[in-house]
């Protein structure tokens, strides 16, 4: 049997058993939650008491499933900026599905009462991509989602500055700020600043709801915990109020956007143990990014409701120097080199290194430096004029370069590290109901490594949500 | 809707399933739009015939197609079998334990150079590609010798810090003349190089292209380095090494060829068009099952079932003509 019919028939027996599957599954469930009205009768259900909270609670989220199809076996679920399995290998040279549920999302917004000119909110927000053991099975791995902490902050707003404290989007690339390209793919895209973090940020927006200013410091947690200092961010953001489009951050449901322009930075500190077995002293190396973000509603629309013809472009351009956590799984394979171990020792010397990978490294000389990066990425989203812009398609391209990769790494690992990415979508989205959405995406992404090579994955992805 | 309602579906519902079903092909067709890149290196002629006689390489073309001629990020490989340096003579995993990041090559390719000798080297290198290949099958005694050669020639940056943290010092003449001197006692590279004290450090005469050359500061250590490289660290497979400075990071560019052969003779048994060889020396050899073509004076080889020739990785496939003896006087 040929191949293409092999996935053929596996996919057809999959998507029965899922869909079988699922089936079986909606009648266990009636069948529980009819067991649980009969033992719920009692007692009756006026005189159950109501849950309450002390404070305005909203519920709000998304079920989803995700297949995805990638042309090589470069991936778990995320692509983002994964490294490609290359030509050549098992992994490059073969395709893979991948289903999951895990990209779920539940959260809770909470509202206290407005106190001497305070509001008091906060957000608890998960998700099912949270770590697991290496040695997970496949099927624990995709079954057994562990949940992640997304976001977990309060804000308070005060007539004098806002305070943001807790884990939220980066300040660095305004995450959260309607930015986000729109795109079936997992954010973030191959060069897009995504990223959360906790911090403690203070914020001042002055002006209307035609224009409005909205100026921003953040101290973030520190990029490794033996630097010291916490990283701080800075941002401005300017937003015409008056003039708004219709965007999709990622795979979600458009929401209204202001014409609007962000900049932000960062600027950090990386202490690391000298590049010996056993350290007895550290260098130190800073890092700083900056980024310039933008949302233009081409075409405007002035409501949801109806946002046919619709057309909203997003783009943003960063550079900087070690920073590459900020960019969702984009440490280009790099690593520390290998310990010299010239008096050929047993067991040979190890660094202990401790910071993540693919921000700081030794050259040739031994000196600490920071990897480069660059990265932009732009997309455009438009709203077609059929049941009242429910159907809209978008495309992304980005593009990612860290021209110093070479000069960081020993020529021998060449072949193990990529300078240059390039990433391009197309997506097209239904809501068949206000509550439900699904999205087919193409996605390819292609890396340029050291040594020339430049393995490319296809991802196809279907994604089905239903929003709370 | 009533549970009966969905069991006895009306027309109306016929026409959602169709719907649905029309989803559900879309799905199906998008799903499969990014299909698996496939082997590198397709199969060759697999048509049989007779192996018999001696089979070269051309010198016009790539004789094989490798697969994954490359070095993975932990992977730095000697001649033979590859290996991973990096967990080279690390203490068993502990259950639980993690063993350690993985990390690149080393910088200095694990040289230690000192003002005396070299006392280690580790020359790197990644891609060598087939130069030559023959086979030679003998049907009188059902033998095969099958010959391999790879070759490359690879540049491994030196830094400042590589070569003289171990004593190497520029700026001693004394030591600097004699490391020439024994690097090349017969003058043959260098001439009889005479170095002496100058303003910018060290300065050296040396013999180069029948002309005399007067070299120092980077220029000189770089060609130190190259002569005593070429004297103490060169071996059958690793020859010919030159070094330049790198005027932009300091330190020297060197330069070096690897080539290794690769030999293995035994018995062969031809069962339609499949041929196995069972090599004679089975401690580092194993038997092997390779698809197989010969038309006229053309012979194809692929590994058998997507597999390598002679189990010899990354070697997929080889294309040979037959070498024609040149008739007796």
């Amino acid at each position: 049997m040929k191949p293409a019919r092999i996935h053929v028939v596996t996919l057809a027996l999959g998507l029965h058993l899922a869909c079988a599957s699922l089936g079986l599954a909606a009648r266990a469930e009636e069948q529980t939650a009819g067991a649980a009205t009969v033992k719920a009768s009692v007692p009756k259900e006026a005189e159950r008491p109501p849950i309450r909270s002390r404070w305005d609670v909203s519920l709000y989220g998304f079920a989803e499933l995700d297949f995805m199809h990638d042309s090589t076996q470069s991936y778990a679920e995320s692509a983002n900026a994964t490294p490609i399995a290359r030509r050549g290998t098992y992994a490059g040279d073969r395709a893979q599905v991948v289903a999951t549920a895990k990209n779920s999302r539940l959260g809770f917004k909470v509202q206290a009462p407005e106190y001497a000119h305070l509001n008091a909110s906060a957000i608890f927000e998960l998700d099912f991509f949270g770590n697991q053991p290496l040695d997970t099975s496949q099927n624990d791995s995709s079954v057994f989602g562990t949940v992640r902490v997304r976001h977990a902050y309060f804000k308070l707003a005060t007539p004098l500055v806002d305070v943001l404290a807790g884990q939220y989007h980066d300040l660095y690339g305004w995450g959260g700020s309607g930015f986000y390209p729109s795109s079936v793919a997992y954010l973030g895209l191959p060069g897009q600043i995504y990223h959360r973090n906790p911090q403690l940020r203070l914020s001042k927006t002055v002006g209307g709801s035609s224009l409005s200013v909205e100026m921003a410091v953040a101290a973030v947690r520190p990029v490794m915990r033996h630097s010291e200092l916490p990283d701080f961010q800075a941002g401005a953001r300017v937003a015409l109020g008056g003039w708004q489009g219709a965007a999709s951050q990622g795979a979600a449901q458009p929401q209204l956007v202001p014409l609007s322009i962000g900049i932000s930075a960062v600027g950090r500190k990386f202490v690391i143990p000298q590049f010996i077995g056993v350290p007895r002293n550290s260098q130190t190396v800073y890092g700083w990014g900056a980024a310039v973000n933008v949302a233009v509603p081409i075409v405007p629309v002035t409501s949801l409701e109806d946002r046919g013809n619709a057309l909203t472009l997003t783009a943003e351009y960063s550079r900087g120097t070690g920073i590459a956590d900020l960019y969702t799984g984009t440490t280009a394979g790099a690593k520390f080199p290998e310990l010299a171990n010239p008096g050929r020792l047993q067991p040979p010397p190890v660094y202990p290194q401790d910071v993540d990978g693919g921000l700081v490294t030794f050259d040739a000389d031994l000196r600490a430096k920071t990897y480069n990066f660059s990265g932009f990425v732009v997309g455009a989203q438009y709203y077609l004029p059929v049941a009242r812009g429910r159907v809209w398609v978008s495309a992304n391209y980005g593009q990612i370069a860290l021209d110093n990769m070479l000069l960081l790494t020993p020529a021998a690992s060449w072949g193990a590290v990529y300078e240059k990415a390039r990433y391009f979508d197309a997506n097209l989205f239904v809501e068949p109901t206000p509550a439900t959405l699904v999205g087919a995406s193409f996605q390819s992404t292609t890396q340029t490594y050291g040594d020339g090579a430049e393995p490319n994955n296809i991802r196809v992805q279907l994604s089905l949500l239903f929003f709370l | 809707m009533s549970i009966g309602s969905r069991s006895q579906p009306s027309r109306r519902g016929h026409t959602h399933r169709s719907r649905a079903a029309g989803w559900c092909a879309t799905a199906f067709s998008v799903l499969l739009a990014g299909c698996a890149n496939g082997p590198l290196c397709e199969d060759l002629g697999s048509c049989g015939g007779d192996p018999n006689g001696t089979w070269v390489s051309g010198d016009d073309q790539a004789p094989a197609c490798l697969e994954h001629p490359f070095y993975s990020s932990t992977t730095v490989t000697a001649p033979g079998a590859p290996f991973d340096s990096t967990l080279i003579d690390r203490p068993s995993p502990v259950a639980g334990q993690s063993q350690g990041a993985a990390t690149l090559a080393d910088w200095c390719a694990e040289l230690v150079l000192t003002r005396e000798k070299v006392e280690s080297r580790s020359f790197l290198f990644r891609d060598p590609q087939v130069s030559n290949v023959s086979f030679q099958y003998d049907a009188a005694t059902m033998s095969y010798t099958a010959s391999i050669a790879r070759r490359t020639r690879f540049g491994q940056y030196f830094s400042m810090t590589c070569l003289t943290q171990f004593g190497v010092d520029p700026g001693d003449c004394s030591a600097t003349q004699a490391a020439i001197r024994r690097a090349d006692p017969d003058g043959l590279r260098a001439g009889t190089a005479s170095c002496e004290a100058a303003a910018g450090g060290c300065s050296c005469s040396f013999a180069a292209g029948g002309a005399s050359a007067q070299l120092s500061g980077p220029p000189l250590l770089c060609k130190m380095v190259e002569l005593v490289l070429n004297t103490e660290a060169v071996d059958e497979t690793f020859q010919a090494v030159g070094c330049a400075p790198n005027t932009e990071r300091g330190g020297c560019d060197c330069a070096y060829d690897v080539a290794y052969p690769t030999i293995e003779v035994g018995v062969y048994e031809v069962s339609g068009n499949v041929i196995t060889h069972h090599p004679q020396n089975t401690n580092i050899d194993q038997p092997s099952q390779a698809t197989f073509c010969q038309s006229g004076d053309s012979f194809q080889l692929s590994g058998f079932d997507n597999g390598f020739v002679l189990n010899k990785p990354p070697i997929r496939t080889v294309r040979l003509h037959r070498q024609l003896t040149t008739p007796a006087p």
